[in-house]
């Protein structure tokens, strides 16, 4: 099975697994600017969100939030088998790669 | 900045607005509610007003496409649209040429007119800059006949008018006179002739001129003070301030030193006045003291231009009675002993009076030219207008024909949409959107072209800085024109394709327009206005051309005008003696005025009738300098002082007006005011015409007297071939006697031909209008055969396969279009003969409007249509038979 995952896409897919029960678009933005020491823009990662419930890697759930949020939902993703074996695939291949890199590295 | 969140002002509400608006509504809250929460986390993080610009900036990040709103599911009829749109496009794109006649042929006529409108707009709009023009006014004097009838309307006026009408008149808020002379003005930065208004200080009352600098009402305290326009301060004090410096005006010889008081704004060009320098009324008892005592200050000379502001609840018609009495009552002893002389008409009866004009008639109404009201611009204006508006209707009337010409092509367009269902509405809606669309197109091409083309055509009109007439409501108008045509053009194939039974429309040879009587009359009407117009630039072509190669009467090659700035006699004289003694020189003379440059009109009161003509001050070399024909009696002669006021040469003309037979020993009486003996005709010459050709030759007069009048032009005649060297030793024998005036000089030649410049002028603009009409209509022809033709290739092809030549084919379809030519000729020809005949009866010397002009006319016409139908006879010849018949 062929995954198309870009960076951003993958970060932010591992990003929703760290996050658990939680893991709404701004949770994600504060999440990758603590752990990835980088910048992000809540729309970038919300149009990010969205692609990757339209490729199945994630599924998402409105839920109801109070005055924290202005009385406004939230939207939680939830990672997929799909999104797993994704992640799953791309690490084993990096590890796979990183086994082969000479100790000279 | 901690702010408790209690106390934290809410969120921008306009961004919640437009998410809300734009974006789809199960996005909404997630969006809005992590914009709430970074925002409350930034209110900790940083100021209120640095989170509040980060909420904007990250929630106009989430207006991206992909989060829109989805327009509606698409309802048939936004299909249907889809498709009128690509039917629409693809019969553009397969009826290339059509497409682009019928569009370009409306953008042509829309920019034609734009640019005779912007034309006509300006010269509507002169003088009415000013403030209270609604009662400011010119004086204009009158003379009558016996029979009370005007005689003849001038606007000079005299000196004493003016106070004495402040004096008597309520009416009058403020007068003030004023007139123009050129002489030498100089700074240290700059020395050149301009022309300088002598006025009174109300000048600035009753012109709104705004003073930029200086003092407005103390502009003329002393004498010798001057006003400069912005453009004067500019040319002749740079960039310093002029208010305060000296500028010195050459007078009665020497350079006089004024006091500038004041600049102000220069006049727009749509103004009639054009004041450059204005020094005060009060120099004239100081430096024009010899006129003055030489009766310019009485009743009698009139020589400048009275203008006044009347209060505003003053009727004008009643004041011009009251001034017709002013002649009677209160004009001085001078007038009175003339009437009880009995030299000057009836007593009881007022030969003369005033009028007031009002000063924005000026322009368009009253160019005052000898005595004469000229509405020559007027009758322009309304010439043009009336071209702008063929021009207009032609581009119109041709979009409307060929739109209908190109939609008879697509009759099993129509047959297959009802076939599958359209209702006749939606086959209206869908040819009038399309028409009105390409009519929309060639609009906003037309008015795009027009703005291009404006400053060109400035330059061809001499008018500058038209481009401000490009405003909001000529956009408008052009624009809902061109909707209207569009709407017109569509609404006929609409209704009638729509109205068409369905069984017939899928007929091949069903057709519509091709006999219409409708498109008929279009094509005639085009005709018909394409005829007027060829017809008269014919003639006026004819006309002007005519005028301008007739005979003057003298011969201006190779003259040389220099202008004289009040230098005396002797000098000339010693300057003349120089010049003659150069091989290069021919002749050389001095005048009062040169022909072109203005001349002095007299008034004298001949045996009880008063007369008037053109003076000129000539030396005896005057004749033979400008090859003036000698025709009876002598010339001046330099031998006999007697001559010097006893003698004057007149023309033709003035022996006529004098009513004499030979002229030669008459006594011109009355020429002289006091005991001055009058002087006697010693010659005639042939008439010449020294100003517009329209007027008949206008009866001049020749003296010596230098109290007449001083010697404005200095005029030479140069040998042929020689002009660099003439000028040469021309310009080294004026330093000579006028070391500190540069030498002004012009070739009389081009004075004149500057003289007919308004006519070329116009006659260009007409020309050009009309070949641009002509072509619109040949486009529109072209179209209109080419379509017809389209559902005759059958046709065409059984005629050929019959036998039928190409010539019989051509026969064949120019017979219709024959016929409305021939009838579009019998009426433009009543219609020619009658506008032409009006318009010839402005010139004194004119062309015959015989039968050329009509037979030019139709052979141009009758070329462009052989051209078109020969073309597309050809065109369809060479399609074989076998390929339009194979599908029956």
């Amino acid at each position: 099975m062929e995954f198309s995952l870009g960076t951003l896409e993958e970060s932010i897919l591992l990003l929703v697994v760290v996050a658990e029960e939680d893991a709404y678009a701004y949770a994600l933005v504060k999440a990758y600017e603590e752990h990835m020491n980088k910048k992000l823009s809540l729309s970038a990662v919300h149009a990010v969100l969205t692609r990757l419930e339209k490729k199945g890697f994630v599924n998402s759930t409105l839920h109801q939030a109070g005055e924290e949020r202005g009385g406004r939902k939230k939207r939680v993703f939830n990672i997929t088998n799909t999104g797993k074996r994704a992640i799953e695939e791309i690490k084993n291949n990096r590890l796979r790669l990183w086994n082969l890199v000479p100790q000279s590295f | 900045m901690d702010v408790a969140p209690q106390n934290r002002p809410n969120p921008p509400k306009w961004i919640e607005r437009i998410i809300e608006y734009l974006c789809i509504e199960s996005i909404q809250d997630e969006i809005l509610g992590d914009l709430y929460e970074a925002y409350q986390d930034n209110c900790s993080l940083y100021s209120i007003k640095k989170a509040k610009f980060k909420y904007i900036t990250s929630g106009l990040k989430f207006l991206r496409f992909s989060n829109f709103k989805r327009s509606p599911i698409k309802t048939s009829s936004n299909m249907l649209f889809k498709s009128y749109a690509i039917i629409g496009f693809r019969n553009l794109k397969r009826q290339k040429l059509y497409a682009g006649i019928n569009g370009l042929s409306l953008s042509l006529g829309i920019m034609c007119s734009i640019l005779l409108a912007v034309y006509i707009y300006n010269e509507l709009s002169y003088d009415q800059h000013l403030s209270n023009k609604e009662r400011l006014y010119r004086l204009n004097t009158l003379q009558f006949e016996e029979n009370g009838s005007i005689k003849q309307e001038g606007t000079a006026t005299m000196l004493p008018l003016a106070p004495a009408l402040q004096e008597s008149f309520q009416e009058i808020e403020h007068v003030t006179r004023s007139f123009n002379f050129s002489r030498f003005v100089q700074t240290k930065n700059n020395k050149s002739k301009i022309s300088i208004t002598i006025a009174d200080p109300s000048y600035f009352d009753v012109f709104s001129f705004k003073v930029t600098s200086g003092n407005k009402k103390h502009l003329f305290d002393v004498p010798y003070s001057v006003v400069l326009s912005e453009e004067m301060a500019q040319e002749f004090f740079g960039y310093e301030n002029a208010v305060g410096n000296t500028l010195e005006i050459r007078m009665n010889k020497k350079y006089i030193p004024f006091e500038v008081t004041g600049v102000f704004e220069s006049a727009p060009i749509n103004s009639s006045l054009q004041p450059q320098i204005i020094v005060p009324m009060a120099i004239l008892p100081l430096e024009f003291n010899k006129e003055l005592s030489n009766s310019g200050n009485s009743w009698r000379t009139s020589f400048l231009n009275t203008y006044c502001l009347l209060r505003p609840q003053s009727n004008p018609l009643d004041f011009n009675v009251k001034l017709e009495q002013l002649w009677l009552e209160h004009f001085g002893e001078d007038l009175k002993s003339l009437y009880e002389d009995g030299e000057w008409g009836n007593k009881n009866q007022a030969m003369a009076g005033f009028r007031l004009q009002l000063f924005t008639d000026i322009h368009l109404n009253g160019v005052i030219w000898d005595g004469k009201t000229d509405d020559s611009r007027k009758m322009r204006l309304v010439y043009l207008s009336l071209v702008a508006l063929l021009i207009l209707l032609i581009g119109g009337v041709n979009f409307v024909s060929i739109t209908i010409g190109r939609s008879s092509n697509r009759l099993k367009e129509i047959a297959m949409r009802r076939t599958i269902g359209s209702s006749k509405g939606q086959i209206r809606t869908q040819f009038l959107i399309e028409s009105m669309v390409l009519s929309m197109i060639s609009t906003m091409v037309g008015l795009l072209l027009s703005y291009l083309l404006l400053p060109y055509f400035g330059t061809l009109v001499n008018q500058s800085g038209m481009t401000a007439y490009f405003s909001i409501s000529l956009f408008l108008f052009v624009c809902v024109f061109g909707l209207v045509v569009g709407f017109i053009a569509g609404l006929y194939p609409s209704i009638l394709l729509a109205r068409l039974p369905v069984a017939k429309a899928f007929k091949t040879n069903a057709k519509i327009g091709k006999s219409s009587t409708f498109t008929q009359f279009m094509l005639g009407f085009q005709l018909t206005a394409a005829a007027v117009l060829l017809s008269f630039v014919l003639l006026m072509n004819k006309q002007l051309s005519f005028i301008q190669k007739k005979s003057l009467g003298f011969n201006p090659e190779n003259v040389l005008v220099i202008d004289l700035n009040t230098a005396n006699d002797l000098l000339y004289t010693t300057f003349k003696n120089e010049l003659l003694t150069h091989s290069s020189i021919a002749s050389a003379s001095a005048t009062s005025r040169a022909f072109a440059k203005g001349s002095m009109t007299y008034g004298i009161d001949y045996k009880g009738e008063s007369k008037s003509f053109h003076y000129f001050r000539v030396d005896p070399t005057y004749l033979s300098t400008l090859n003036i024909e000698l025709l009876r009696g002598r010339n001046f002669n330099p031998e006999l002082t007697t001559d010097i006021t006893e003698a004057v040469v007149v023309n033709e003309a003035f022996v006529k007006t004098f009513g004499w037979q030979n002229g030669i020993g008459e006594v011109v009486e009355g020429f002289y005011d006091g005991d001055k003996p009058d002087p006697v005709v010693v010659g005639v010459v042939k008439d010449f015409n020294f100003e517009s050709l329209e007027d008949r030759p206008l009866p001049a007069l020749m003296s010596m007297d230098p109290e007449e009048s001083e010697y404005e032009n200095i005029i030479v005649k140069i040998e042929a071939g020689n002009t660099q060297e003439a000028l040469q030793v021309i310009k080294e024998e004026w330093e000579q006697i006028e070391p500190d005036v540069p030498m002004k000089y012009s070739f009389m030649a081009d004075d004149i031909a500057s003289f007919y410049r308004a006519y070329s002028r116009w006659k260009k603009i007409l020309t050009v209008s009309t070949i641009l009409a002509i072509i619109i209509a040949a486009m529109g022809l072209f179209g209109l055969i080419g379509i017809s033709l389209n559902g005759k290739t059958k046709e065409f092809g059984i005629r050929r396969i019959l036998g039928a030549n190409q010539l019989g084919l051509i026969f064949q379809l120019g017979k219709m279009y024959f016929w409305i030519l021939s009838i579009s000729f019998a009426i433009a020809l009543p219609l020619l003969v009658y506008t032409g005949q009006k318009w010839l009866e402005n010139f004194a010397y004119k062309v015959q409007l015989n039968g050329s002009i009509p037979a030019l006319t139709i052979f141009i016409m009758v070329g462009v249509l052989l051209l078109s139908i020969v073309h597309h006879a050809l065109k369809t010849s060479k399609i074989e038979p076998i390929e339009v018949l194979k599908n029956d």
